[in-house]
């Protein structure tokens, strides 16, 4: 009896068949209800990381997909919103490999005529931050991101960051230091990675 | 405020090391409330839907990798055996033959002890052929498979 053989159109049809039922880590429902509570948040981050908005938007939709494909299993929401952030980390450093980053160019629309003192002295201080963020080292601005606009505690940053939990203190004290002089005005340096 | 050590407004006020604590965290978050403001992320509709799409990609090339190679592999073949069926009825491609082999005989050293007319026998022909060419054709044709997936 001769064995029986498929086309290459029929090994092909048999395949998108198979494809209908897409396996991933999520559910749609669990995932679009993790999407909106993660999103914004996660392109802030590869906004301030990478200094740059279009790849801030190009590595949004890059990040999710390896997550649904990863075949991790998650405790719970903190851990996969720290497994998130590792893949947009290691995502944005491959970047930084490729292409030369340059701080981000602060526009003008935050400044509009007759706003009051307070948006003023708001904008001018983001300002700031911007330009000394933007003189700082990458592990710099990942850390301090993370800890003080993100609010991670020291566990939940060295799991992002791939570093051991013990050194996350003293690496950030430094960071904030060095970014603390750069608002100040004083010499900082340029050592950028 | 979570990073901040101690724990009392006044000394914050007092402290320099907390004070500088306290306007950066502040600036940090007014950085973060701004750009959660500015954000126009996608949809997750739209990222479940692109998602599931990419993936079926990926998995369709995956399948049909194989054909492509066995494909490659007998085209090879198919050519070189089409080149040696030509060069045998080719009386130059014969004389060449004859060449080569009377060269190869002047130097004893390097000839291989062959039986007589191997080398005019048309099935080894176009088995030598056919190898040759799939040296040749098999490695573009591998290459040019895995780049499209670059």
């Amino acid at each position: 009896m001769s064995p029986i053989t498929f086309t290459n159109v029929e090994r092909l049809e048999a395949a998108a068949g198979e494809l209908d039922v897409v396996t991933f880590e999520m559910d749609e429902e669990a995932f679009r209800a993790f999407y909106e509570r993660t999103a914004r948040g996660l392109w802030a981050y590869l906004v301030r990381i990478t200094g740059d908005r279009q790849a801030a938007d190009d590595m949004l939709q890059e990040c999710y997909y390896r997550l649904l494909r990863a075949k991790v299993a998650h405790d719970d929401e903190r851990h996969r919103k720290n497994y998130l952030f590792r893949i947009a980390t290691n995502l944005a450093r491959d970047g930084y490999r490729r292409r030369a980053t340059a701080p981000e160019v602060i526009s003008n629309r935050d400044e509009t005529h007759g706003v009051d003192a307070v948006s003023a002295a708001r904008t001018e201080r983001r300002t700031d931050l911007h330009r000394a963020m933007g003189r700082l080292k990458r592990r710099e601005r990942e850390l301090l991101w993370l800890a003080y606009a993100q609010g991670s505690s020291h566990q939940e940053i060295g799991q992002v960051l791939g570093l051991k939990t013990g050194s996350i203190k003293p690496l950030l004290f430094r960071a904030r230091h060095r970014l603390a002089t750069l608002l100040r005005g004083g010499a900082g340096g340029d050592d950028r990675a | 405020m979570r990073n901040v050590d101690c724990g009392h407004e006044t000394h914050v006020e007092s402290c320099p090391s907390c004070l500088e604590l306290e306007s950066i965290v502040r600036a940090f978050a007014d950085d973060q409330h701004a750009l959660l403001q500015e954000a126009q992320v996608p949809s997750s509709a739209i990222v479940w839907w692109r998602a599931q799409m990419r993936s079926r990609r990926e998995a369709a090339r995956t399948v049909a990798q194989p054909i492509t190679v066995a494909q490659g592999l007998t085209l090879a073949c198919a050519v070189g055996v089409l080149v040696a069926a030509i060069g045998f009825f080719t009386p130059t491609f014969s004389r060449a033959i004859s060449w080569a082999t009377g060269i190869a005989e002047s130097f004893p050293e390097f000839s291989l002890a062959l039986p007589a007319g191997l080398m005019t026998n048309p099935m080894v022909l176009a088995g030598i052929a056919a190898l040759g060419l799939c040296a040749i054709v098999l490695p573009l044709a591998l290459y040019f498979t895995f780049q499209e997936e670059e």
